[in-house]
Order: C-alpha cells, then structure tokens, then sequence
C-alpha cells in the first residue's frame, strides 16, 4: 500500500491521472492537492505520503518551491515535478534537491503509471540529457526500435521478444506516440538522431 | 540611354515629330524669312540654312523611328545614342551655320541675331541632353565653335559678338552638366522606387497566398478533426443509456478508437507545421543516395510485402547536395503515396542524373493521377479516390509536406501520370561536387549524471542479518557506498576507522540486539561524530511516544520494512 500525492491546479487533469494510476499500479492510493498551502497540509496531516508530484505552474507560488521546502521539512518523503514541458534545467534544479523526478506530462498513463511503479521501487525517473524523449522509453520499446531499424517486420520482432505481433503494434502505437511521429520510418529515423537507440 | 530615345514618345505628334522639333523648324523658317524680308539678307542662303535645319531635324526624327522599330537590346544601345547624339551634333552645327548664311555685311544686328538663335539652342540642349551627356556636349560644341570662331574672324563688332559667345560655352556646359546629373538622380530614384514597389507587391502578394493557405489548411484540419469529436459525442450519449455489458464494450472501443484517430491527425497536423522547423535547421551537405534509398527502402519494405507489392530499388553512386534528413522525409512520404495508391505491380525508387541536377524518381504502377488533378495532388487533405475521407487511408497530407519541404529547399517536384497506369514523381536536387561526407559516427551517448546518491556513504545497524544483505543489496544498486554492522560498538569502530571528512548516513535499528536501543545508539554517535553524520531511526513498532522521542532528538523515523523511495529520499539529503 503506497500513497502518493499529486499537486496540480487542473482539476481534470488531477482527477484523470488519480483514476489512470491507481487503476494501473496496484495499492496506489493518490491523494491530490490544488496548490501548494494545500499540499504542504496534506502531507503534514497524512504520513503515509511516500512521494510528492507536482506540476511547475500552481496558482500560488510555484512547484520547485513547493517541493524544495518539503524536502526540508519531510526528509523520508520523496518528491518530484510532472509539467508540461520540462527543461534540462529544470530537472538538473530537482536533482541537486534531492528530488527524484522531473516528469512530461506528455507522458502516456502507462509510461507514467510505469514510471511511478520505478519510483516507489527506489529508482529516479529523469528525461536524460541526450536522449530527450527517448529517456522514458521502455527497454522492450527500444528492442522493437532496434529491430525495427534492421528492417525486421513486427512478426518477426514478436517472434524475437516472445509477444504477439498485436501486442507489438500496440508498442508501436506508444512510440509513435512518444516521438511524434505517424510511422515506423519516422519513428525509426528520430530515434536514431535522438540516440535513444 | 534608353530614355535618350523614349523619354519623349508619349508627347510625339503624328509621325513621331515632336513638338520641339515643329516648333525648331517653324521657327527658323521665320527668322530665316524675316531676316531676308526685313534686313535684307541674301535669300538663296538664308533659304539653304533653313534646309539644313529641317534636314538635320528630319534625320533625328529618322533615327527616333528606326529605333522604335528595332527595339535593340542592350548590347546595340550605346552604339545607337551614340549615332543620335551625332545627329544631334549635326543639328547643332546647322544652326551654327546661321552665323555664317544669314548675316548681312555691315549690319551688326543681323549678326546679333544668328548668336542670340544660338544660345537659345544651347538652351534647349540643356533640356533635351539630360538623357545623355554625349549629346548634350555634342550639340552645344557644335553650335557655339564654329559661329564663334567665324565671328573672331572679323575685327570689330563681329569679333566682340563671337567672344562673348564663346565665354558663354563654358557656363552652358556647366549648367548642362549640372541639369544631366539632377535628372539622373531622379531617375534613379524613380527607378528605385518603382523596384521598391515591385518588391513590396510580390511580398504582400506572398503573405496573402501563405494567408489563404494557412486559412484553408486549418478549415481543411477543423473539418477533419470534427468528425471524430461528432462520433464522440454520439457513442458517449449511447453510453449515457445504460446499454448491456458486450453493447457498452464495443462503444467503448469505438471511443477509444475517435480518440486514437484525433490523437494521429493531430500529431500529422503537427508534423506539417514542424516542416518550416526542419527547413531552418537543415544542414545540407553530400550525401550518398545509394545509402538513403536502402535505409528507405528497409522501412517500406514490410509495408510493401504485406498489400503484395515489389519494391525496387535502382542501385546508385550518385551523391546529392541535400539536408539527408529532409530528403529522407520527403521520399518516405513519396513512397508511402505510392504503396498506398499501387493495387498491382511494384513501387521502384531511383535516381538519374540531369545535368547539375539529379532526378530522384519514384515510379508507381498504381491507379495514377488524372490530368486535371495534377496541381491539386499537393494540396493539404487532398485525398483522390478517398471521399469518404476513411482516416484507415491516411489525411492527405503527405504530399502537402513534400511540397513544403521540397519548396524550403528549393528542389524541383516533376510529376508524370496516366490514370490506371502509375504514376511518376521525381525530386530534383543538386547534385554533389564533393565527395560524400561519411555519415557521423553516432556520438556515445553520455552517461546520465550521477543519481542524487551515488557515492553517498551509508552505516546500517540491524541485529538481523537478513536485513542487513538486503539492505547492503539495494544499496549497491544506488551506488552508495554501503557498510553494515550488526551492533552498536562495530559501528562506531567503524565510524572511526573510515576517513575522518566523510559524511555518512546512519540507519539504526530501534532495537538492538545487546539492549542497546537505537535512539541511544543515535546519541552516542552524535556525541561522538557530531557533525559528520545524518541519523535515521528504523523501527517496525507504531508507537506514539517513540516518534516523539525520535523527534525530540531530531531523528527521522522509517518504518519497517523500508519502503526504498524513502529511503533513497533520505539518502538523497
């Protein structure tokens, strides 16, 4: 059972992406706060809070602040930012707090819920600096990329992966998704400049 | 020089006799015949003088004509001012001779009116030399030198006329001078104003075609895009009536399936914009095609085999001058255009020289592209054959980014077709002088930066000694430096025997297995250690007054088992 607490002033989008995760990661509960008085309320009223996610821009002050102050006073809680675009910068301001992630919201829920799942096992969720979206990518993402590139079609990749080629279709369906692009030579190309393989 | 010959057409009169030139030989008719009339000039003279007028007129108004007939380009120009100004000159010298034909001896009026004719010619030139210097001097030279030399001849009052007329040469040249260079400049500067104009217009008319084309590009995308969101709106009513389990799956896949079908247009919409992107951050430099066409061509391939078509390729050495990736983009777009428009045959990508160019063909046997539809194949969402616009058979923008793309770069787009036939694109770029590039070796990707913990230094004490592996296990993985002791006093052994700056985190167990509990371990660590060390509290047990003892001494607490994410929080300080 692990409790998470998400910061964002977007009731929408707070309430989609409670539903999307504790539907995806099992004995997730996500408590949501709107800003940061809030949110610093909540942790402090709630200890089973593990980690605290939240966006850049809140209505009252901003995220970094908001999560650099609970490192001072939550030591054993971790925290993070998911916003809209974040920048290297950013991310490297999180790190050096302590922090450990610094999340696109761009994210589809299964990269998001994925990730989530590797924080609370102990691991950082970083976009890294070369490989720009590529940074979340799946390990069997990138085979399939990888196999791509040789030319292979999907029965084959789903005969090389041990999975169906329907489930590595839908594999591609994320990628595409995940590189803005419309098909697999685009994507293929991207991720070949962008090195993420 | 040009305007030397055209600046007076629109005023010429019937026959290309311009006024002034009328007005010349009327006038010199009259003084001619008053000067006979009344002063008693010799006629036979006086009536020569004025043929030569009308002559040297009539040859000017020659020369006019067979220009306009000719219209010489610009190469043949000088040479025609150059004859007109010698007509010109002529002219000039016909009404010097006025000085000599018309005088009557020993009537100094009579040699007062010649000159006085004379500089009003040189004051006419000034007006009709602006165009050309040349003329200009020709005209007043040759109508000054000779009646003022003449005058010089004869002592007395002729000497004095033809002095003062020739002191006045100097200063009818100046003004003459002076009267060409300000024309010029006016010229110049309507010359520049006109091409300021013409510029302006090409731009404004370039805006107002980009406007109009962004304005159809986004009613095309608005109108494609609200299709989905209509059958969204439809299912989720359907949805809203409580429908039985298999009914509510399947409205559910076909919500899933608008959503994914807005999500794609969007992200092809997208990658139409993106294009001017591309283009300003091109970098084009050799490229081996050969190379290209095989990447590309191992991309289609599976695409091509799965609708049962062949795709060639024609191997090649060429190398083009190109941004690789933006010829990548856009020959991928070509070929996807041909597979999906090709039923039969084949698909065959190649490339052929064309002078400094090279023509990158892709050859269809599809269903082609009529006559009438040429034009319109790389507008935006143009789909032929597709008028249900089945999103399945893609937007219709494939081509619209080739266009784009291809028209950022500057390379040419050919298209041939017969309908039923297949149908032939080809993209012209240049071709390289150089030799190709080796493509640039992947950089290795740079080692992420080093997690928040890595390198930090841990003690953890735990009586148990399968904590203690697991502890030491999960720390590795982070990279911190890890040292377990089961008791209190190995630990401050071992505190004391690492190097005396390095700060480490120390994980107590609350209990330990000699009695010792962990919060007076933290303190006889803290006493000894002060500084150097950060302590955490790890206990199984929820006991109120233990976290406040805890807090009092400024000790974190972590529960057992230890959740990892706040352990490495913890870690991370």
């Amino acid at each position: 059972m692990a409790r998470i607490l998400f910061v964002d002033d977007h009731p929408i989008y707070r309430d989609g992406l409670r539903r999307a995760l504790e539907a995806r990661i099992e004995g997730l509960e996500v408590v949501v706060a709107s800003g940061a008085t809030e949110a610093r309320a909540t942790v402090a009223a709630n200890a089973a809070i593990a980690l605290v996610l939240a966006d850049y821009r809140l209505v009252e002050g901003d995220g970094f602040e908001l999560i650099s102050s609970l490192r001072a006073t939550h030591p054993s809680v971790a925290v993070g930012l998911l916003c809209g675009e974040p920048t290297q910068a950013l991310a490297a301001q999180v790190r050096a707090i302590g922090g450990v992630a610094c999340l696109p919201k761009e994210l589809d829920t299964d990269d998001l819920a994925e990730a989530v799942q590797s924080i609370l096992d102990g691991d950082e969720a970083f976009p890294s600096p070369v490989a720009g979206a590529g940074a979340l990518m799946s390990e069997r993402r990138r085979d399939i990329l990888t196999f791509a590139s040789k030319g292979w079609p999907d029965k084959v990749i789903g005969e090389e992966l041990g999975i169906t080629e329907s489930t590595v279709r839908n594999h591609w369906h994320h990628i595409f998704r995940r590189l803005g692009v419309s098909n697999r030579t685009e994507a293929v190309t991207r991720a070949l400049r962008q090195k993420i393989i | 020089m040009r305007l030397y010959f055209t600046e007076f057409s629109p005023s010429s009169g019937p026959g290309g006799v311009r006024p002034l030139q009328f007005l010349a030989m009327l006038g010199s008719g009259a003084i001619a015949l008053a000067m006979t009339l009344l002063l008693g000039a010799a006629p036979g003279p006086a009536f020569a003088w004025w043929l030569s007028i009308v002559a040297s007129e009539i040859a000017i108004i020659a020369v006019n004509w067979l220009y306009r007939a000719h219209t010489p380009d610009d190469s043949r120009l000088r040479a025609w001012a150059l004859a007109k100004a010698a007509l010109a000159g002529l002219s000039g010298l016909a009404w010097s001779a006025s000085q000599i034909a018309l005088p009557v001896a020993g009537d100094p009026v009579s040699a007062i009116i010649p000159a006085w004719m004379i500089l009003t010619f040189c004051a006419g030139a000034i007006w009709a030399g602006a165009f050309y210097t040349p003329a200009l001097v020709a005209m007043q030279l040759c109508a000054v030198l000779p009646a003022g030399v003449w005058l010089l001849r004869h002592p007395g009052f002729d000497r004095a006329v033809g002095f003062c007329l020739l002191a006045t040469l100097p200063m009818m040249l100046a003004i003459g001078r002076q009267a060409a260079r300000r024309y010029r400049s006016a010229v110049n500067d309507k010359i520049e104003i006109g091409l300021l104009l013409a510029q302006q217009k090409s731009y404004t008319s370039r805006i107002e075609q980009l406007n109009a084309e962004r304005a159809r590009f986004f009613g095309a995308a608005a109108h494609d895009l609200r299709q989905p969101l209509h059958a969204m709106g439809l299912y989720l009513s359907l949805l809203r009536d409580n429908p039985g389990a298999g009914e509510r799956e399947s409205l559910v896949d076909s919500l899933a399936a608008c959503a994914a079908s807005l999500d794609a247009q969007f992200n092809a919409i997208i990658g139409v914009q993106e294009t001017s992107a591309l283009i300003a951050r091109a970098k084009v430099h050799p490229t081996e095609l050969g190379a290209l066409f095989e990447r590309l061509a191992v991309q289609a391939r599976p695409k091509a085999a799965e609708a049962g078509l062949q795709l060639r390729v024609v191997r090649t050495g060429l190398v083009a001058d190109v941004a690789p990736d933006i010829l990548e983009r856009v020959l991928n777009n070509l070929l996807s255009n041909a597979l999906r428009y090709t039923k039969t045959g084949g698909v065959l990508i190649g490339a052929r020289r064309r002078g400094p160019l090279i023509a990158i063909q892709v050859i269809d046997s599809g269903v082609g592209i009529p006559d009438d539809r040429r034009a319109d194949v790389f507008e935006d969402f143009l789909q032929l054959g597709n008028p249900e616009r089945n999103r399945a058979r893609g937007f219709g923008l494939g081509l619209g980014i080739v266009r784009r793309l291809c028209d950022g770069m500057g390379w040419g787009v050919e298209l041939r077709s017969h309908v039923g036939r297949g149908s032939a694109f080809a993209v012209l770029v240049p071709a390289a002088r150089g030799t190709a590039r080796a493509a640039t070796p992947a950089t290795v990707a740079a080692a992420p930066p080093p997690s928040a913990v890595q390198g930090r230094k841990a003690l953890v004490i735990d009586d148990d000694a399968g904590v203690r592996d697991a502890m030491r296990k999960l720390l590795a993985r982070w990279g911190v430096e890890a040292q377990v002791c089961a008791d209190g006093e190995s630990a401050l052994a071992a505190l004391a025997a690492g190097d005396p700056e390095a700060r480490w985190h120390v994980l107590i167990d609350y209990r330990l297995g000699d009695g010792e509990t962990g919060l007076d371990l933290a303190g006889r660590i803290r006493a000894r250690f002060g500084e150097r060390t950060t302590c955490a509290l790890v206990t199984g047990e929820v006991d109120a007054a233990l976290d406040s003892r805890a807090a009092a001494q400024d000790l974190v607490v972590l529960r057992k088992p230890v959740e990892p994410i706040r352990l490495r929080a913890l870690l991370a300080r």
